[in-house]
C-alpha cells in the first residue's frame, strides 16, 4: 500500500516532468565521419480528428500534407545542425525482404518508449539508464537497401480536436468542472547506425501542442525532435 | 531544503521499491519451486509472470526476447493462465514430451500468435534429470517472427520448463547462448 | 437522475440507428474516395493493414490456391473485379472480412468449412456487398455520431443533476462494433445477386448458413463470438435468405463441388490441424460432423477426429479416439502419425503392450522421423510386462 502511494507520487512527479520537458536526451552519437550519410526512412505518421465523443478518425489529406511538411522540416532542421538527411524511396524500403526488419524496428522503438522514456518503474536495470538496443543484422539489410550509414526512423501520432469537441470541452468545464483532453502529439525518433545495428540516439515526444498540417509548426516539431541530435 | 532532501530520498526508495524489473545478480538465483540457475547482469527479472509463467526474464524487453520459467507445475493445472476453465489445456502428470509440445503450440496459438510451429521433441538431460527439448517458432499478432526453444523435465514435484524466445531478425541469435547458459546451469533441489 | 440517463440512452439509440441513417450511395466500380473526405482516412488506414496482410507470416502463398480463389472472386465481383484484392490467411475458425478499401481477407477456417465453389461465391458476394455499400464508413459514421451524442448528453446530464463521477464514462468512445443487421441483410442481397449473375446456384448460400448455424450451436464460444460479432443474427437472416433464394430461378446453376474439394485437398490436413490446436473440443466435434455430412469421412478427417478425443481425454474419450484411429487406419492414405497417436493413447491407459506395438509400427514406417529418438525414449521408459 505504501509502495503504491510512493509510486503514485513518483509517477505524478515524473509525469509532470515529462509533460514539461516532452523528451529526454538519450546518449551521445560519436561522429567519426566527415559527412555521415543519413537516410530519412519512410515515416509512420497518423493524423486524426477527435470528435466530441472522443472518437478518433484518421484524416487522409492531413496525413499527406504532414508527410510532406515534416519531411521538408526535418531536412531543414538537420541542415541547421550541419547534417544532410536524404529521403528514401518508400518502395525499396518496403520490399518483402525488409518486412521483418521493419517490424523489428517498430518493436525496438516500442521497447525504447516503454523501458527508456516511459514510467520509471519500467526501466531495465541491466541497461543502467543507457540506450542499449540494436537492430542486429537487419541493419545491414537496410544499409544495402538505402545506401546510407545511418537511418532515422520517425513515428508520430498527431490528433486534433474537432470543433464539436472544443465546444464540448468548454461546456464540460463550465458545467461539470472537468477538463476534456484535446489534441496530442506523441512520437519517437531513433537514429540507427546501419554498420553496427546500434540505436545510437533516440528522442520521444509527448505533448498537447504542435501541428503538422502547416509548414511553420511542422518545422517547430522537427527542430524539437532533432534538438539533441549530435552535430 | 531538508524537506526536499526527504522527498528526494523518498523518491529514490520508491523507485527501487516499485520498479517492475529487478536486476539479476551474477550468482545462483532461486527462481522458485526449488529451481535455481546461475544469473548474469545482462538479465532483468519481471516478477509477475508472463503467459502464466512463474518468472520471466528479459534482456531488451519482453516483446523482443524472454526466458519464461515454469516451476513445479502440478497435475490438472493449465500451463498458461487464461482465466478460463479449459480442461483440454491442463497439464497432466503422465504427459509425454510429444503431448507437452502440442500443449505449448496450442497455448501460443490461443495467445493470438500465428504460424505456430513446434519441432520434434528430443530426449535431453535437464538439471540432471531425464528431460526433453523442442524448438518452436511463431509470428506475434503484428507479424514479427520469433524463434525459441523449450527445455524441461517432469518430476515428482511437477513439470519444470525453461522457454526462450527472441525475434528471428536479431534477438534469438544474439541471446541464445545466454539462454543456453541459464538452462545448462539449472538445478532442481530435491527435498 | 435515472430518467436523464434513460432518456439519453434512448435518444442516442434512436439517433444513431434510426433517423440519422446515412443512406450512402453505392460505390461505382473503380471508385476512389476524395482525399479530403472522412472515407479517405479509413481507406488509408486500411491500406496499411493491407500492406501488412501482403507480407504476413500467416499468409497462404500457394499460387495455385490464390489463383483459384481470385478467379472466383473476379467472376462474382463482375465490374468490381479490379477493386477487390483477395488475401488468404492461415486462421482457424469461421471468418472472412472486407476492409473498406476492397482488400478481402479470407481465413483458412472458412475455406475448410465451405462445401463447394458456389458457397465460396456466396461468401465473396456477401463481402463484396459490404464494400459496395460502404458499410465500414457507414459504421464509423454511426459510431462517431453515437459517441458524440452520448458525450453531450452525459455532460449535460451531469451538469444539470450535479456531480461529475460518471461523466468520464459518458466521454469514453464506444468500442468498435459489428455491422448492423440491416447492413448484413443488404450485403446478403448483393451477394445473392452477384453469385447468381456469375452462374452459381443461390441455394448454396442457404446450405452454408444452415450448416454454420448448426455448427456454432447454442454455446457462445470464442470462435462463434468472433463470427457473430461480424455477422449478427444468422438465424433470422436464414429465413429471409430462404425466401430470396426461392424467388431466383436457376437454369444452369453451378455448385462446383468436385472442383472446389480438389483445389482444397492439398491443404485440408493442415487446416484441420489448426482447428484441433485451438482445443475447443465441443466446437471442433460439431465442425467435424459438418464436414462429414458435406464430404464424408476420409482417413485425414478420421485421424483428426481421434486427435480431438485424445487431447480432451475425458472418461470415454480414449476409447472414442481409438475407434476413430481404427477407422482412419482402414481408409486409404492414413497419416503416418496415426500409430504414434495410438501409442500415446495406449501409454496413457498403461496398456504397455499395445503402446509398445504402436510406437514400433510408427518407427518402422518412419525410421527417420524427427522425433524417433524421443519415441525410443518412451519405449525405453515403459515397464516390461
Amino acid at each position: 500500500m505504501r509502495c503504491r502511494l510512493a509510486c503514485l507520487v513518483l509517477w505524478a512527479v515524473i509525469g509532470a516532468g515529462c509533460a514539461q520537458d516532452t523528451a529526454r536526451l538519450a546518449e551521445g552519437l560519436r561522429r567519426t565521419d566527415a559527412a555521415p550519410r543519413i537516410a530519412l526512412m519512410p515515416m509512420d505518421i497518423l493524423l486524426s480528428r477527435v470528435s466530441a465523443g472522443g472518437f478518433s478518425q484518421p484524416v487522409a489529406d492531413w496525413m499527406a500534407s504532414a508527410d510532406y511538411n515534416l519531411t521538408q522540416a526535418l531536412r531543414q532542421a538537420a541542415v541547421e545542425r550541419g547534417l544532410v538527411l536524404r529521403s528514401v524511396d518508400p518502395a525499396p524500403a518496403a520490399a518483402p525482404g525488409l518486412r521483418q526488419a521493419q517490424l523489428l524496428q517498430d518493436a525496438v522503438q516500442d521497447a525504447i518508449l516503454l523501458h527508456h522514456f516511459g514510467d520509471a518503474r519500467d526501466r531495465l536495470p541491466s541497461k543502467f539508464g543507457s540506450l542499449r538496443w540494436s537492430l542486429g543484422p537487419t541493419a545491414r539489410q537496410l544499409r544495402d537497401a538505402v545506401s546510407a550509414d545511418y537511418a532515422l526512423f520517425v513515428r508520430l501520432r498527431d490528433s486534433y480536436s474537432s470543433a464539436g469537441r472544443r465546444v464540448l470541452a468548454v461546456v464540460s468545464m463550465v458545467l461539470v468542472g472537468m477538463p476534456l483532453s484535446g489534441g496530442q502529439q506523441v512520437g519517437i525518433a531513433t537514429l540507427v547506425d546501419l554498420r553496427t545495428g546500434q540505436v545510437v540516439w533516440a528522442r520521444a515526444l509527448d505533448r498537447s501542442t504542435g501541428d503538422l498540417r502547416d509548414p511553420g509548426p511542422a518545422l517547430e516539431t522537427a527542430r524539437l525532435l532533432l534538438k539533441d541530435l549530435p552535430q | 531544503m531538508r524537506r526536499v532532501l526527504v522527498l528526494a530520498l523518498g523518491l529514490a526508495v520508491g523507485l527501487t521499491a516499485c520498479a517492475r524489473f529487478q536486476p539479476v545478480q551474477r550468482d545462483r538465483v532461486a527462481v522458485g519451486g526449488g529451481l535455481s540457475v546461475m544469473g548474469s547482469a545482462v538479465w532483468n527479472r519481471f516478477p509477475v509472470g508472463v503467459l502464466g509463467a512463474d518468472a520471466a526474464w528479459t534482456q531488451d524487453g519482453l516483446p523482443l526476447d524472454r526466458v519464461l520459467f515454469y516451476v513445479a507445475h502440478g497435475d490438472g493445472t493449465p500451463l498458461f493462465e487464461h482465466g478460463r476453465d479449459r480442461r483440454s489445456l491442463e497439464y497432466r502428470a503422465n504427459m509425454t514430451a510429444t503431448e507437452i509440445a502440442d500443449l505449448w503450440a496450442s497455448e501460443l496459438a490461443l495467445a493470438g500468435n500465428g504460424d505456430v510451429r513446434t519441432g520434434a521433441p528430443q530426449p535431453v538431460r535437464f538439471a540432471g534429470l531425464p528431460g526433453f527439448r523442442f524448438d518452436y517458432s511463431y509470428a506475434n499478432p503484428s507479424g514479427l517472427v520469433f524463434d525459441g526453444f523449450v527445455v524441461g523435465a517432469a518430476t515428482a514435484k511437477g513439470l519444470y520448463l525453461i522457454a526462450f524466445a527472441g525475434t528471428r531478425a536479431h534477438h534469438f541469435l544474439a541471446y541464445r547462448s545466454a539462454a543456453e547458459h541459464l538452462i545448462g546451469s539449472a538445478e532442481i533441489a530435491v527435498e | 437522475m435515472r430518467w436523464i440517463s434513460l432518456t439519453a440512452s434512448a435518444m442516442t439509440l434512436l439517433l444513431a440507428l434510426g433517423g440519422c441513417s446515412a443512406g450512402l450511395p453505392e460505390l461505382v466500380p473503380r471508385a476512389r474516395p476524395d482525399i479530403r473526405s472522412d472515407e479517405a482516412g479509413l481507406w488509408l488506414v486500411a491500406a496499411k493493414s493491407e500492406a501488412a496482410l501482403q507480407q504476413a507470416p500467416t499468409a497462404i502463398s500457394d499460387p495455385g490456391l490464390n489463383r483459384y480463389v481470385r478467379g472466383i472472386a473476379c467472376k462474382v465481383a463482375g465490374p468490381y473485379c479490379p477493386d477487390i484484392r483477395v488475401y488468404l490467411v492461415r486462421e482457424p475458425g469461421l471468418d472472412a472480412r472486407m476492409l473498406p478499401n476492397g482488400a478481402l481477407q479470407i481465413g483458412s477456417g472458412l475455406l475448410l468449412r465451405l462445401r463447394d465453389e458456389a458457397q465460396l461465391a456466396a461468401v465473396i458476394g456477401h463481402e463484396l456487398g459490404h464494400y459496395v455499400e460502404r458499410h465500414s464508413f457507414d459504421k464509423a459514421w454511426r459510431q462517431r455520431v453515437g459517441s458524440d451524442i452520448r458525450a453531450w448528453l452525459g455532460v449535460l446530464a451531469q451538469g444539470l443533476a450535479g456531480g461529475g463521477g460518471d461523466a468520464a464514462d459518458a466521454l469514453m468512445p464506444v468500442r468498435d462494433g459489428a455491422f448492423s443487421s440491416s447492413q448484413e441483410i443488404a450485403a446478403d442481397s448483393i451477394g445473392l445477386r452477384q453469385m447468381t449473375a456469375a452462374g452459381y446456384a443461390p441455394a448454396a448460400v442457404v446450405d452454408f448458413w444452415h450448416a454454420s448455424v448448426a455448427e456454432l450451436g447454442e454455446r457462445q464460444s470464442s470462435i462463434a463470438l468472433r463470427l457473430l460479432a461480424r455477422h449478427p443474427a444468422p438465424g433470422s437472416r436464414l429465413d429471409r435468405l430462404r425466401t430470396a433464394v426461392a424467388a431466383v430461378a436457376e437454369p444452369h446453376a453451378v455448385r462446383g463441388y468436385v472442383r472446389y474439394q480438389a483445389a482444397l485437398a492439398p491443404f485440408r490436413a493442415a487446416f484441420l490441424a489448426d482447428e484441433v490446436r485451438l482445443r475447443l473440443p465441443t466446437e471442433t466435434l460439431r465442425l467435424f460432423e459438418r464436414l462429414r455430412r458435406q464430404q464424408g469421412l476420409d482417413a485425414t478427417l478420421a485421424f483428426y477426429w481421434g486427435e480431438v478425443y485424445r487431447l480432451r481425454g475425458w472418461k470415454d474419450d480414449r476409447q472414442l479416439a481409438l475407434k476413430f484411429y481404427g477407422e482412419a487406419s482402414r481408409l486409404p492414405n492414413a497419416p503416418v502419425a496415426l500409430d504414434r497417436s495410438i501409442g500415446l493413447v495406449r501409454r496413457s491407459e498403461s496398456d504397455w503392450l499395445a503402446a509398445r506395438a504402436a510406437f514400433r509400427r510408427y518407427l518402422a514406417a518412419a525410421p527417420d522421423a524427427a522425433d524417433a529418438a524421443m519415441i525410443r525414449a518412451y519405449l525405453a521408459e515403459m515397464p516390461e510386462a
